[in-house]
């Protein structure tokens, strides 16, 4: 079934890329619509629909345009080749599809790789099948499951009958003999597959989450690529419970978990598994660890006396004898090695053998394929993949008797498992003999009661958890029997190698998973077996929709039977006085309902009853129910991820950071640095950190939600915006809110295009259903279809969709919107928004208007704060308000926005206002800002400052023909100066300008950068890189009357300006509080301010700083937010900056700022300016506004403040951060729309960490003594 | 006569204590029983949370009296129509609804007539009391109601001390890993934020991306 070999290749198209399919009507349709050819000679049949086909040809330089009429497809060896039949009798071999056309196709594309596998291996199971499919379509969401191939089964059975190898697939015969059973198989499959963590291949879950969040493309997956996700007994993958000690160490927990490799297993019980808080192993439990280099048991107890000590590296995790390690160290130099071996014992931190190889004595280097390391698994010894001996190989190499001692893939961070030549390897097995691990106690085989003596981290279950145990292997016997395992890393080979596996079970300890069941219904204590369905019992009230109270109807049937027993003895009591007495003896009393007046018999009755109750509800079941019923966007859980980040494991991190750090810093090479802490693992921080918080979120925010953790757009912004949008629709639009929240913004709408006299329809998606609930379906806009909705140029879609994490959410709703195409898309996003010119259906921005939504936009329903008032919600970086225009109706959108005055015409005008402000810039340290510079919305010149600094680079002298204009730019100030409060109509006439200057000079000057320059900014809360503007804002607000020098009357006036005005946002706030606020803007404002703008600093150097800035990457205001908390430390670094700040504006401050500039260009050579740390060092340097004199002393105090601050005014105006992610967060412990989201996105936010003030409240006097509610948890919110 | 009058009024269904009767039931139909709200979730927390399901007329805690004093509480919400209760009710029950950040959900029930405390004396029921005497047959009967009564109540208590027990087990068990999680957090955001992890990446010449 080859392709018609092409008559003139150039003139006909022969692959098409980044194709899609569409109808006459211009809807997306799938190709296997079109008749499908089999062979040669057929003929297609004739189609009633034209189905078109798009793409680019050539290497993208043809663009496609064709009508099909048939389509064939050949299963090559590589991967399946679609081709389609163009009209002109011509074959188009399909290449890429274009990204948003992938799931119109997914079902046959899923269909046609099956088959392709499947005739491949023909003898393949289904799992192995569903495996690699789930490779190829790692990057679709949904996983392919059976229900893709249901689609397509005609074409299945078709495809066997043409193809003998496929027919002899048994997958295909038994699926298509069965289909709808084989579903059932295959959710086992999947399910099965779910709980497997594959060791480097992504989580499926992962995935879902990295496609929220959007994360960086580094090891994606979390935690399993930086340390063991293999069992250390065998040295297999699988399900395995980590160790949170400091062995950072892994282990298959059951039997179960390990059988692939017949792993011995710890051999805990499932219910044992479930019930551990704190997985700690036996060596890091007693603290004694083998010495990795002879095996021998030592204390590793650091406060008695230690033998053996562990290697200091990132993740390495192994311990060591002082003289082990110093002669593998210093082989052969005896006085060298005794004097490293002190050292070592004397608790100095070393690194082991391992990290370097040992044949060229060079360090890993993970980026490059020949340089990765192959580390043995028995003793510290390490090769460079080039330098790996031959007799260690990959392959059994029979000639030359050599068997498989490398394994690629089994261990993180592209490193290689091997036995090293030192170990002899079992054959029957496959790998040396697994007695490598002692866990303490082994001698003893008398299964003492070693357990119940545990030390303090035993948790009240753990020692519960003995009782069960008795029998079970708590600890790994040493057997020697040999199993006929074939050492596969599991998902990884091909599946026909697993087949070899032969399973050899021994009884041991099988059932140990029975047994403590057993015991339970034997014995006594009922009450334990409770404990290990504590979690499942109330996750099921949550879920349980049926069972409203406490068991509802079950409870009910369940009582009633209980209460027969009762009955029936009742009735015999009028013949058993004696017994009757026996009962009501203790009832008889006076009815203090007080409890434990039950007899043994009843309460054993009640136990078991509740028993029954709470085993009938299981977490699988919760959680598979919180999967199918939460919005796709919603139902993922990180839980499984920082489960993988043990204490141990964060300890080691950090101490292995800080170790290397002061190497590096005491002079060390480099790569002794990087051997104890490799570059990776401070990304990994960074990403475990994120994942963290967002995973914390809701306790480190805890009391301002409540609800779904939604945020609503205020009502009176959505009228702004039905405003600016209605000259937009028109008669017979189709307006789609996709996320209605709670439903206004289209009931404003309606009334205002009734008021017009056009009458449109509508259509608002949301999952819960709204008070108001016009036009509404109940849907997850991720499923609403094509067909639902007319056609795109009759639609308009909107508005405010979750944000998610960096935008993530956002993200995803707006692809979905532009699934069908609508004509202008209205939205309320973070910034951080992949902008819709960028796509790959690129549109165009009509207007943008980053200013409106500042200030209080939101608000949460159902958050209240103190004054028992609707919580609301501030926008450090206020989200982006901004109309699209697809492309072929730009023009008609243009025109009217021209009309409307949305966007402004001219070009000189832009140019004539950038350079004013320029100007304004280069004022500040000049006197001549005699002019009523008012606060203004410091946006509109921040965006511009920040074009400016960009262009600073490219420009030498922009000072040159500023003057003059000064003046120009200053009528617009006051018009400016109108705060957000008051929305007069200057405010509208100014957000024209500002939308004029952004939109044009965004779209020529900054369009890559948009995303991450702040350009916009709320009057008060602005920090994002508001540099220079920052800077001025600190002038204006640390200028205060108080200074006398030069600075800048103007600015004052500013500052006074901005106090009434603030302090009616922050209602409670007594205008002195704000200033502490203020300072902080303005002390991350410094940051960036002071540099480009001082003329004092020669050229080049600003040349430099500008590129810098230019080049760093987006929110270096939050970042700095982040390092807020830091500050402290910085305390320490500076101890000697004690200046008075309080002339920082002037010259000298100048000069002094150009030192510290220069200073940190030492300390950071490189081209990325780190934020942080300027940030750190202005903060410091900041002036204290109100006149204090040293600003360190009070540094805290600032926080103090902050933290005062933000306690008088809990809710309100600090707590802008969390906002702008406002809507669902997708990772919560709960998994859940979960509470506060906020934060978590909150890289919008300045007050992101929660070292910095947070809306903690009075601790709600409740709060404390209450145990059954939750715990204040952490600290500083709540403090 | 008047025994006439109030016949015919019972049979028009009129009695104005059949007309607050007939309005209590549709209060009951338009309420929403909300249990498993922490002590500190107030009646305007109920407000503002429900508020986006609909208009909220009344909150009405359920007094506890009986129990000791820091289990949830529970509350009546009154809203403005049936079809909002409905509403609530199953929207709890599909979603984790969580209120003032305490991560146990809220549940919700349709409200019955039986839980609210102050309802109206159903029309045309009257109660009559009478003494027993032991002699009587019935005494026996009304005993072992009274004994039953009494069992069940502790029994009820039994099981809900169990149930508290095991979320005072389960409390300690979050709060432990609570606490681990977040020391773990403050390890590593101290480490970023102390500046470690800048400067060794500077040392390594590598772009951390902070955010």
């Amino acid at each position: 079934m080859m392709a018609s070999s092409d008559d003139e290749a150039d003139a006909v198209p022969q692959f098409v890329t980044n194709y899609h399919f569409v109808d006459d009507k211009d809807e997306p349709i799938s190709f296997c619509y079109l008749p499908i050819q089999w062979s040669e000679d057929e003929s297609p049949d004739s189609m009633e629909t034209q189905i078109f086909l798009h793409g680019t040809a050539d290497s993208g330089l043809q663009k496609i345009y064709k009508q099909v009429i048939a389509w064939k497809f050949e299963l090559l060896d590589e991967h399946p080749e679609i081709a389609v039949l163009s009209k002109e009798k011509n074959w188009i071999k399909l290449q890429k599809p274009r990204k948003s056309f992938e799931d119109t196709i997914r079902a046959i594309l899923i269909t046609l790789h099956c088959l392709h596998f499947l005739k491949k291996n023909p003898e393949t199971s289904g799992k192995s099948l569903w495996d690699h499919l789930r490779k190829v379509f790692s990057l679709y969401e949904l996983r392919p499951s059976e229900n893709d191939l249901l689609d397509h089964l005609p074409l299945i059975n078709d495809a066997v009958k043409h193809d003998e190898t496929l027919s002899k697939s048994k997958f295909l015969l038994t699926f298509l003999q069965n289909p709808m059973k084989s579903k059932a198989y295959n959710e086992d499959v999947q399910i099965g597959t779910e709980t497997r963590k594959s060791k480097f291949i992504v989580d499926d879950d992962e995935e879902l989450d990295e496609d929220i969040e959007a994360a960086d493309e580094d090891d994606s997956d979390g935690e399993a690529d930086l340390f063991d996700s293999v069992c250390s007994i065998c040295d297999n993958g699988g399900e395995i419970l980590c160790c949170e000690g400091r062995c950072l160490r892994s282990f298959h927990a059951t039997l179960d978990d390990g059988t692939d490799s017949q792993c011995k297993s710890l051999g805990l019980s499932k219910a044992q598994v479930e019930a551990i808080q704190n997985f700690l192993c036996k060596n890091c439990q007693y603290k004694q660890h083998q010495c990795f280099a002879c095996g021998k048991l030592g204390s590793s107890d650091k406060s008695s006396a230690a033998e053996v000590f562990p290697c200091v590296s990132a993740t390495c995790g192994y311990f060591y004898h002082p003289e082990c390690a110093a002669k593998l160290l210093h082989p052969g130099n005896d006085a060298e090695a005794e004097e490293y071996q002190k050292k070592i014992a004397a608790g100095e931190s070393f690194t082991c053998p391992v990290h370097k190889c040992l044949v060229c004595k060079e360090r890993e280097n993970k980026e490059v394929e020949e340089l990765h390391f192959a580390v043995c698994r028995r003793c510290p010894r390490a090769y460079h993949r080039k330098c790996l001996p031959r007799k260690i190989s990959f392959e059994d190499l029979e000639g030359e008797d050599i068997i498989t001692r490398a394994w690629d893939g089994l261990l993180p961070n592209n490193r290689i498992l091997i036995y090293c030549l030192k170990h002899k390897i079992d054959r029957t097995i496959g790998t040396p003999i697994r007695n490598h691990i002692i866990f303490p106690n082994v001698e003893e085989r008398n299964k003492t009661r070693a357990k119940d003596v545990l030390p303090g981290k035993g948790k009240v279950v753990i020692k519960k958890r003995s009782i069960f145990s008795e029998d079970s292997p708590g600890e790994i016997t040493v057997s020697k029997k040999p199993r006929q395992v074939e050492k596969v890393p599991i998902d990884l080979k091909d599946s026909a190698s697993t087949k070899k596996l032969e399973k050899h079970f021994s009884g041991q300890g099988f059932d140990s998973s029975e047994k403590p069941k057993m015991k339970d219904a034997s014995r006594k204590p009922f009450k334990d077996s409770v404990k290990f369905v504590p979690i499942k019992m109330d996750k099921s009230s949550a879920a349980d929709e049926r069972k409203a109270s406490l068991g509802g109807v079950k409870l009910n049937s369940v009582l009633n039977k209980v209460s027969e027993p009762v009955k029936s003895y009742l009735k015999d009591l009028p013949n058993s006085r004696s017994e009757k007495t026996k009962l009501s003896a203790p009832l008889t009393k006076k009815p203090n309902i007080s409890r434990p007046l039950l007899d043994g018999d009843t309460k054993k009755r009640l136990l078991a009853f509740k028993e029954k109750l709470s085993s009938s509800i299981t977490l699988e079941e919760v959680k598979k129910r919180h999967r199918d019923r939460m919005p796709s966007t919603h139902s993922y859980s990180s839980k499984d991820v920082v489960d993988k980040m043990t204490q141990g494991k964060v300890e080691v991190l950090v101490e292995a950071i800080r170790t290397a750090l002061q190497k590096s810093e005491e002079g060390c090479n480099v790569e002794d640095a990087k051997a104890v802490c490799g570059p990776e693992v401070l990304n990994k921080i960074i990403k475990w950190r994120n994942k963290l918080k967002v995973y914390l979120a809701p306790f480190l925010h805890g009391m301002r939600y409540t609800s779904f953790g939604r945020h609503f757009t205020k009502v009176d912004k959505l009228k702004e915006i039905v405003n600016k949008l209605h000259p937009y629709v028109q008669n017979g639009d189709m307006i789609v809110d996709f996320c209605c929240g709670a439903n206004d913004f289209s009931c404003l709408l309606k009334e205002k295009l009734e008021e017009t006299g056009k009458r449109c329809s509508f259509k608002n998606y949301d999952v819960i259903q709204p008070k108001n609930d016009f036009s509404f379906e109940k849907k997850d806009w991720m499923t609403v279809r094509t067909k639902e909705l007319p056609t795109g140029s009759r639609l308009i879609m909107g508005l405010n969709p979750p944000f998610g994490v960096r935008a993530a959410l956002a993200n995803k709703f707006i692809d979905k919107a532009l699934e069908f195409r609508p004509k202008l898309l209205i939205l309320i996003v973070p910034q951080e928004t992949e902008r819709l010119d960028k796509k790959e259906d690129a549109y165009d921005l009509v207007w943008e208007d980053n200013q409106k939504l500042s200030g209080k936009s939101f608000y949460l329903p159902g958050s209240v704060d103190i004054n028992d008032k609707q919580m609301e919600q501030w926008n450090l970086k206020p989200p982006l308000l901004y109309l699209w225009s697809r492309s072929d109706w730009t023009e008609r959108h243009k025109e009217i926005a021209l009309k409307e005055g949305h966007i402004a015409l001219k070009e000189g005008h832009v140019s004539t206002e950038q350079k004013e402000l320029r100007l304004e810039e280069q004022q500040n340290e000049a006197e001549l800002l005699e002019q009523p510079m008012d606060i203004s919305p410091v946006h509109d010149y921040y965006g511009d400052i920040s074009k400016l600094i960009n262009e600073y680079g490219d420009e030498s002298n922009p000072i040159n023909d500023l003057p003059g204009k000064y003046n120009v730019a200053e009528p617009e100030e006051p018009g400016k100066v109108v705060s957000e409060d008051q929305k007069e109509s200057s405010l509208p006439k100014h957000d024209l300008q500002v939308n004029h200057n952004r939109t044009e000079d965004d779209l020529e000057v900054n369009q890559s950068r948009h995303g991450d320059d702040d350009a916009g900014s709320s009057i008060n809360h602005d920090l994002g890189k508001k540099r220079s503007c920052e800077y001025l804002k600190v002038r204006q607000d640390t200028g205060k009357q108080s200074r006398s020098k030069t600075k800048t009357p103007p600015k004052n006036r500013k500052n006074f300006d901005r106090r009434p005005q603030l302090s009616k946002k922050h209602k409670k706030t007594p205008p002195s509080v704000s200033s502490p606020l203020k300072r902080t803007d303005s002390e991350f404002g410094t940051g960036y301010g002071g540099l480009p703008t001082t003329t004092s600093i020669p050229d080049e150097d600003l040349d430099d700083i500008a590129r810098r800035y230019s080049s760093s990457k987006r929110s270096i205001g939050t970042s700095l937010i982040q390092e807020y908390g830091g500050l402290r430390g910085l305390e320490e670094q500076f101890p000697g900056n004690t200046r008075d700040h309080m002339d920082s504006f002037s010259r000298t401050a100048y000069t002094r700022e150009a030192d510290t500039r220069k200073q940190l260009l030492r300390l950071y050579g490189q081209q990325e300016v780190d934020p942080s740390q300027l940030l750190r060092l202005y903060g410091l340097q900041d002036p204290d506004p109100s006149g204090r004199s040293g600003y360190l002393p009070r540094q805290d105090t600032g926080f103090g403040n902050m933290g005062s601050l933000s306690s008088s005014t809990p809710y309100g105006s600090t707590s802008n951060a969390p906002s702008s992610y406002g809507r669902m967060t997708s990772s919560t412990p709960y998994g859940s729309f979960g509470t506060s989201t906020p934060l978590v996105g909150g890289r919008s936010g300045i007050f992101d960490c929660p070292g910095s003030q947070y809306p903690p409240g009075p601790p709600r006097p409740g709060f404390h003594h209450d145990s059954i509610g939750f715990p204040p948890g952490p600290p500083h919110p709540f403090q | 006569m008047e025994n006439l009058k109030r016949l015919n009024r019972h049979l028009y269904m009129g009695t104005p204590a059949d007309k607050e009767y007939a309005a209590f039931e549709e209060k009951v139909k338009r309420t929403v029983y909300i249990d498993n709200l922490s002590p500190q979730v107030t009646e305007a927390v109920l407000k503002t949370a429900l508020g986006q399901f609909g208009s909220v007329t009344n909150v009405q805690f359920i007094p506890n009296y009986i129990e000791q004093n820091n289990i949830p509480q529970c509350a009546l919400v009154e809203m403005e129509n049936a079809k909002q209760a409905k509403s609530i009710v199953s929207e709890m029950g599909n979603y984790p609804f969580m209120m003032s950040g305490m991560p146990r959900p809220v549940r919700a029930r349709a409200a019955e007539i039986g839980m609210f405390g102050d309802r109206p004396i159903k029309p045309g029921r009257k109660i009559t009391c009478r003494w027993v005497d032991i002699k009587d047959p019935d005494f026996e009967v009304a005993q072992k109601l009274k004994q039953l009564t009494r069992k069940h109540a502790l029994e009820a208590s039994y099981l809900v001390k169990l149930q508290l027990d095991e979320e005072e087990k389960l409390a300690q068990q979050q709060s432990e890993i609570l606490k681990a999680n977040y020391k773990k957090y403050e390890m590593l955001e101290n480490l970023l934020s102390d500046g470690t992890v800048n400067r060794l990446a500077y040392r390594y010449n590598l772009n951390v991306p902070d955010d």
